[in-house]
């Protein structure tokens, strides 16, 4: 209460110096000094106050000043910095210089306040909208990959609108949200993936990919990312800052020239194809013992060369006629066959393609925007639309967003703005991962001489596939059959007041909302695998984030060379969702989808309120602009804490040296540029809610192979209804407090030879402490987890971002831009007796946080092995296993998850309004379950196992008895199905072998864009016609991996802690787009 | 003047905003809308029914498994046929070891610590809890050997519980059904909360006590290798207070109509299927013609090529353990149908404990007498006694040589007791009945205990070491001393 006691006091102060003094109004035209045209969007600033403005789309603006102001500030990205003294003038116009790298960059930092790059002693990287634009992304995370370092990007399938995972600079939690904490216009959103109730939860290996809700931001509407990485630069963010910010500044309105409106158009089309796909058998048809039979699971059957298909009228009369619609195989030469190829019924057998089930994917997107204004107001509106239709028949996806966002100016002192952008998405998504009735997992298992695409329902209703109706769904069946559709209604909007009440004072206040509504509806046909008598799920999820700040900032010169500018301010956050849901499993009429058509229908309902309250400093000094010292605080009250623990504060600081500014280095042309900075903070976390106690669940009774299903309260047996609740597994804690992370970080920025040649390079070192997690305790304790404030987690790494100008011609421009990342995130400790915990998987493998690993790490079994880590082959002739390698069943950990290195390095070549901008993407030293290939081999569908009639087979490793290099062949030990023995019952088979196996290396090289653009403004240099471009961008059009599965950009549990798993996921997809932009 | 008031305007509402706040951090906030933190003992006592019997007794972690290792079933395809070959590991048995204490051992324990609160006293609710305690540590011991008991479901304030010897917990199971007799033996007066939430006996506490002695005559019987005669006595005497026909089976019950309450092989079979009955079973039913071979096992879904010949479909195959054959006999309506209850002691189990014991004793008359009885208690159990089979067959037990009827008598009890983990037990103490090997596993031996969960391995030091063949060690008493 004290610190808001003071905050009253100060706005109380503000008050009282309130004073109305003489103004006048000045304007003026700010125009490029390289072709006179007018420069939008210049931010004019009165020197040593907040009082300030931005130009209009034509370079105009004006201004109301008073008779103490004596300098305006002109800025803007990518053109020198511009001070004027105002004396008596009452225009003044402006042509500003380009300054290619762009030292004095404005960013927008914390609580949306723009300050120039220089100031800043930490690292905040931008992403303008042309960046944006050129990614052809339609939304904004995976247009910023590769274009920042330090950050970590991962789709986690190829799905339509699947989610995406960012971080920064590694983790801060082991079990808790690691992505950054997305603000909209200064209001911090929920990028969360809407919570399940059916057991497809966020994070299971099995269900449809979702998305996380900052996809909905239409990446049109953005004007600009900074991506504030230390937790120096986050501290005024708050709790939600720990894991860096992602500041996202929407398009505002402009004053038009000549014209009220200004109106663009933006328009493309683009189409998309799997990509990299796993190599299947396509020698050996369905069978086993090198025996053909109908309906069996696995592909060990006859090779399709000696193997011809009979439709005698053995065939006609068997039971399996409609499943094998190609007849019998049998061997050539048998009986059959020759009586079958004298009677006509005979014909050779050729493999299928699998991946003939994909089709082209088509993504439409426009949009349509308006902006215009007056002196005293403004707007930008649009509309845009993206109709996505996937490359899974019926997985698509449509979004359309409205934006609308104006400012007024109320006399001389006030300005009242909003923005709000409403979205609407509808998909329809398909289900993956290991479920049985996943697309993947039934197509890739399919032999490749059963034609899937011959039918996946009978006329009685009953599935075709390749198991006569087991197995799993057929994937025609699962994308025409199953479906989920979801419909989401989202506002992200905000109102902003602000107050100059004297020339030095600045007071805002801010309320936002961040609501969305989804609506899912899911169902599961009778005859499908995973529930064959049906099932119909709908629920429904409101979300809503309201957050208010209440800022009060000043800026003061104090004598010639001091400047101090300082911010107090007052936060309230309360995140809210509830969700209602009901389940009907056993369908009385098939293909109905309502919760009515049961009579066995589960419901139940679930909200989470928590809520947080901040009061917040910054205070900072500069000295002749060329030392700058930052400290900030906040403390933070919040209610998911134990009363006696709620309150915490947390501070940081930071400094800046501007070097080139000291008197004999200013104006080199060698170096014009040279900036140091280190900055110390502290960010802090607090538990989700309703971990202080230990509460009783209704009870929902399964095992690991029918889950969700089993026993499900509320039950009815023998006429008698029954409810019934269980005590939760999970112990509560009223002593927790929140985890902190403290993070150190110093870096330089060096600009060399006139400016186009620079580095900017940071150095960081973070340990987070206390984190809370649910560490794992014996079950015999009478529970399983307990939740509370043990681990400690380190992230220390090296981000670089190299750009040159190579030429620079009046025509011809040739620029290339580096981004290097590379951390360790390293688990320094969990909890007593605890050196590992579990995010994600299976039994094996799984993805845990281990201490001493990096975090997080993929944890499995592996081979027996020597001390010098050979593989060791028993060399016993009397063992069964002779001449085959032995597994070690002690989980262990098997590789990192995160890359060591990220680059992302683009070329951009400009030639008479020609542009080619090209995007690699380098990233490596990381590792990923196949547990796809695992289950291909088991299944004999894979490649690799067309190595079965090898006449030698020698594994690698070093015999058992003397080490000495194994040679044994295993191929001539008699056994003629050894490989399918060792497949599938031995320890070559991917469910129960060693782990390891499976364990593949992702490093990749990927041509992640290609843009080709064409302007034509020089031609139109005099139309009405302000902007027209055409272009056409690629993304993944080229990837060069040791990974054999998919892409491996994916992720089984999609964009949770636990990457690093590729089981049957979707393939990702390479795209072509052709797109238009135009203005006028 | 104007913006002086616009100001304190502006003040007064930003004022009120944060003097209205300060009920803002409220610490009623944090207490959850979803669980409730108290819950009445007749909504725990289903659930902790239901957990006893779909994720313990009649669990496809737990008989699924050892139905593959007894030769009932086979595995045919995936985890299931690796299973059958013998390779289970430390991470399969987490989601059972986890059932049973962090679920139905713990929420035992909170129904009685209710229950014996004097506000809410209640006798019958702390016997019921106490008898299933009884059997959930009963089917622990049998499968793991020494486990957690004495210092178990403490939460915090103990991280690590000792293993207790299974010679102790065999006490402590003797202990909490003795307990649970007394208890349910107190008058109805004498509780605040009468019996309420049973799925199992429907709140008859009387039903429950002679279950209770039902569950002593089993426990007893265990110990025959260890404790001689006496093992048979106490068996005897346990049996002769227990239910004396089929209407005291104790069953928990599903629902033919639901998925949310159906039995776990009929899930299993839906979902995964992997499993079909096993040759050594069907062969065994289809030589005596046993009326039970269309309830254990579904005729074939498909010709079956054997060598030269062909078996059409719609007859009964049982597949050879090892063999992958899909079209085989899939698990029968007796076992796999959505709602065939989860068995926990059966009249005709009863019968055969007699039956074994009295055979060991030397009491061959009443041992054949117990024999047909216990069989006569199967056939009626799942509704297929045919009075001219059942004379017949009672015929060939009274030829059968006294020295042979053990052995008879056990494999018997094999095929009635068909997918319970019981037969595992039997075949373990007895050497019945006579089995080989899945041929396709690797270990040519069929194993003889579960190893311990992996979560009790990784957050419990004291969980003890099975070596490199965790599934070979012994149980305390499978000693391998042969039966009489």
């Amino acid at each position: 209460m004290r610190k808001i006691t003071i905050l009253l006091a100060f706005l109380l102060m503000a008050g009282l110096q309130f004073a109305n003094a003489q103004t006048r109004t000045i304007s003026g035209k700010v125009t490029s000094s390289e072709d006179g045209k007018g420069i939008p969007g210049v931010t004019i600033v009165v020197k040593g106050t907040a009082v300030g403005t931005v130009t209009d789309l034509d370079g105009n603006y004006s201004l109301e000043i008073e008779p103490s102001y004596k300098v305006l500030v002109f800025q803007f990205v990518g053109m020198k910095t511009v001070e004027i003294t105002i004396g008596n003038q009452s225009t003044i116009n402006v042509a500003m210089q380009q300054d290619v790298l762009q030292v004095d960059e404005v960013v927008v930092t914390a609580i949306g306040i723009p300050r120039a790059q220089k100031a800043l002693g930490y690292t905040v990287q931008d992403v303008g909208a042309d960046q944006l634009q050129k990614s052809g992304s339609s939304e904004v995370i995976s247009a910023l990959d590769g274009r920042v370092s330090g950050v970590e990007i991962n789709a986690s399938s190829g799905a339509a609108n699947a989610a995406q995972r960012i971080t920064i600079r590694g983790a801060t939690s082991i079990i808790g949200n690691n992505q950054p904490l997305f603000v909209v216009d200064g209001v911090p959103i929920n990028n969360n993936v809407t919570r399940d109730a059916d057991g497809f939860q966020t994070g299971d290996v099995a269900g449809v990919a979702r998305a996380n809700r900052a996809l909905d931001i239409p990446a049109e509407d953005i004007e600009s990312v900074s991506v504030l990485k230390g937790g120096s630069a986050s501290a005024l963010y708050g709790i939600r800052g720990a894991n860096g910010v992602i500041v996202i500044t929407t398009k505002k309105g402009k004053k038009g020239q000549g014209k009220m409106v200004n109106l663009n158009f933006s328009s493309s089309v683009q189409w998309a194809k799997i990509s990299q796909t796993p190599a299947l058998n396509t020698h050996y048809g369905q069978g086993w013992n090198h025996e053909w039979a109908s309906g069996f699971f696995a592909s060990w059957g006859p090779k399709l060369s000696e193997s011809g298909w009979v439709k005698d009228s053995d065939w006609e009369n068997s039971p399996y006629k409609g499943f094998d619609v190609d007849g019998d195989m049998v061997a050539k030469g048998s009986d059959r066959w020759n009586s079958a190829v004298s009677n006509g019924v005979a014909s050779d057998v050729s493999p299928y393609d699998q991946f003939d089930f994909f089709q082209t994917g088509v993504t439409y997107n426009n949009t349509l925007s308006l902006t215009g204004g007056t002196d005293k107001a403004n707007f930008y509106a649009s509309v845009s639309d993206v109709q996505d239709k996937g490359v899974v028949p019926n997985n698509n996806f449509r979004r359309n967003a409205y934006k609308f966002s104006g400012s007024t100016k109320l006399g001389k002192r006030w300005k009242v703005s909003g923005n709000g952008v409403y979205i609407i998405n509808k998909a329809n998504r398909i289900q993956q991962g290991s479920n049985t009735s996943g697309v993947m997992l039934g197509l890739l298992r399919t032999p490749s001489s059963f034609n899937n695409a011959a039918g996946y329902i009978f006329p009685d209703g009953t599935q075709r596939n390749y198991r006569h109706g087991g197995g799993y769904d057929n994937p025609y069946w699962t994308a025409n059959k199953n479906a989920w559709v979801d419909d989401v209604n989202h506002l992200i909007g905000n109102l902003q007041f602000d107050w100059y009440p004297t020339k030095w004072l600045h007071i805002m206040y801010r309320p936002g909302i961040d609501w969305s509504s989804e609506q899912v509806k899911s169902w599961i046909a009778v005859h499908s695998r995973t529930s064959p008598a049906g099932r119909v799920f709908a629920r429904n999820t409101v979300t809503r984030d309201i957050n208010q700040d209440l800022i009060a900032y000043g800026n003061w010169d104090l004598g010639e060379n001091w400047n101090l500018n300082a911010l107090l301010g007052f936060n309230q956050n309360e995140r809210f969702w509830q969700y209602v849901y009901g389940q009907a499993n056993g369908l009385s009429i098939p293909d109905f989808y309502a919760l009515s058509n049961s009579s066995n229908v589960l419901t139940g309902n679930i909200a989470s309120m928590q809520r947080l309250m901040g009061v917040y400093f910054d205070i900072g000094f500069n000295f002749k602009k060329m030392l700058y010292v930052d400290v900030t605080g906040r403390n933070d009250w919040s209610t998911t804490l134990p009363e006696q623990n709620n309150s915490f504060f947390y501070p940081s600081f930071n400094a800046s040296w501007i070097i080139s500014e000291l008197p004999g280095l200013k104006d080199s042309k060698a170096l014009p540029y040279w900036k140091i900075y280190a900055n110390y903070g502290i960010t802090a976390n607090v538990p989700s809610p309703y971990n202080t106690l230990t509460y009783y669940g209704q009870a929902g009774i399964s095992d690991g192979w029918v889950s969700p299903l089993g026993v499900n309260f509320p039950i009815s047996t023998n006429g008698v209804s029954y409810n019934g609740f269980t005590l939760s597994n999970q112990v509560g804690d009223n002593e927790l407090k929140p985890e902190k992370t403290k993070t150190f970080e110093v870096g330089t920025n060096i600009k060399f030879v006139s400016n186009r040649l620079g580095l900017d390079l940071s150095y960081y070192n973070n340990k987070s402490e206390d984190l809370l997690l649910p560490v794992s305790i014996a079950p015999s304790t009478g529970f399983s987890s307990m939740f509370i404030n043990a681990a400690t987690m380190t992230s220390k790494g090296i981000e670089a971002t190299l750009y040159a100008t190579i030429i620079e011609h009046k025509n011809f421009k040739w620029d290339v831009t580096v981004n290097y990342t590379s951390f360790n995130n390293v688990v320094q400790s969990l909890a007593e007796n605890v050196d590992n915990v579990f995010l994600g998987g299976f039994t094996d493998p799984q993805i845990r946080a281990v201490v001493g690993e990096s975090y997080p790490t993929i944890y499995g079994y592996d081979w027996l092995r020597d001390d010098n880590g050979n593989i060791i082959i028993d060399d016993d002739p009397n063992s069964p296993g002779y001449g085959y390698p032995t597994g070690d069943y002690t989980l262990v950990p098997l590789g990192r998850v995160t890359p060591t290195y990220i680059i992302g390095a683009s070329t951009s070549f400009s030639f008479f309004g020609v542009n080619v901008y090209t995007l690699w993407d380098f990233r490596g030293g990381n590792k990923m379950w196949n547990g796809t290939l695992g289950a291909l081999n088991y299944f004999g569908a894979s490649a690799n196992t067309e190595y079965r009639d090898d006449a030698s087979y020698v594994f690698e490793g070093v015999k058992a008895s003397d080490g000495s290099p194994n040679d044994i062949n295993v191929a001539d030990q008699g056994d003629p199905d050894w490989a399918q023995n060792w497949a599938t019952s031995g320890e070559g088979s991917g469910f129960t072998g060693p782990t390891v196996t499976y364990i593949q290396d992702v490093n990749w090289i990927r041509m992640k864009e290609l843009t080709v653009s064409y302007s034509f403004n020089e031609l139109l240099k005099d139309s009405f016609v302000d902007n027209l471009e055409i272009y056409f961008t690629g993304r993944n059009l080229f990837l060069s991996t040791p990974y054999t599965g998919i892409d491996p950009n994916t992720s089984l549990l999609g964009s949770g802690n636990a990457q690093g798993m590729d089981y049957f996921n979707m393939p990702g997809t390479k795209t072509y787009m052709l797109g238009l932009r135009f203005a006028f | 003047m104007k913006h002086k008031i616009l100001m304190k305007l502006g003040l007064f509402v930003l004022l009120l905003g944060i003097v209205s706040s300060c009920n803002w951090i409220n610490p009623d906030v944090n207490i959850s809308p979803n669980s409730p933190s108290e819950v009445p003992m007749n909504l725990l006592l289903p659930s902790l029914e239901a957990r006893t019997a779909f994720t313990i007794v009649g669990s496809s972690d737990y008989t699924r498994v050892v139905s593959m290792w007894i030769q009932h079933t086979t595995g045919i395809a995936r985890q299931s046929q690796i299973e059958g070959a013998y390779i289970y590991r430390a991470g399969d048995v987490d989601n059972m070891w986890s059932a049973m204490y962090a679920g139905a051992l713990m929420d035992a324990k909170q129904i009685i610590l209710k229950a014996q609160a004097d506000a809410t006293k209640s006798p019958h609710f702390e016997g019921v809890a106490k008898i299933l305690q009884a059997v959930l540590l009963g089917y622990g011991t049998d499968i793991w050997n020494d486990i957690p008991w004495s210092e178990a479901l403490l939460g915090k304030e103990n991280l690590t519980p000792a293993f207790d010897s299974q010679e102790s917990i065999y006490a402590q199971i003797q202990s909490l059904l003795d307990d649970g007799i007394s208890l349910c033996k107190q008058p109805d007066e004498a509780n605040i909360f009468q019996l309420d939430g049973d799925i199992i006996y429907g709140g008859d506490v009387n039903m429950w006590i002679e279950a209770a002695w039902a569950m002593k005559a089993r426990y007893a019987l265990h110990l025959a290798n260890r404790n001689g005669n006496g093992a048979y006595t106490d068996a005897l005497t346990d049996a002769g207070k227990a239910f004396k026909s089929n209407d005291g089976n104790m069953f928990y019950y599903y629902s033919a109509s639901s998925d949310n309450n159906a039995n776990p092989l009929y899930l299993f079979m839906q979902d995964r299927g992997d499993i079909r009955m096993c040759s050594t079973l069907i062969d065994s039913l289809q030589h005596h013609a046993d009326p039970r071979l269309s309830v254990f096992a579904l005729p074939t879904s498909g010709d079956i090529i054997v060598g030269t010949d062909t078996i059409p479909a719609g007859s009964f195959y049982g597949a050879p353990p090892g063999e992958p054959i899909t079209n085989a006999s899939a698990p029968g309506p007796g076992i796999a149908s959505a709602d065939a209850p989860t068995q926990l002691i059966t009249y005709a189990e009863l019968e055969f404990i007699k039956a074994e014991s009295n055979a060991a004793l030397g009491n061959f008359g009443p041992a054949r007498d117990n024999y047909k009885a216990a069989l006569k208690a199967s056939l009626e159990q799942y509704g297929v006694y045919d009075e001219t089979w059942f004379t017949a067959y009672s015929g060939a037990i009274d030829q059968i040589p006294d020295a042979m009827l053990m052995k008879a008598i056990m494999t018997e009890k094999w095929i009635s007791l068909t997918y319970r983990t019981e037969s595992f037990t039997d075949w373990r103490r007895t050497g019945y009945p006579i089995l080989s090997p899945n041929p396709a596993a690797a270990t040519q031996e069929i194993p003889r205990r579960f190893p311990y969960a992996q979560s009790s391995i990784t957050y419990n030091p004291n969980t003890p070491d099975l070596g490199a063949a965790p599934l070979y060690k012994r149980v305390w008493w499978d000693n391998g001393t042969p039966t009489k």
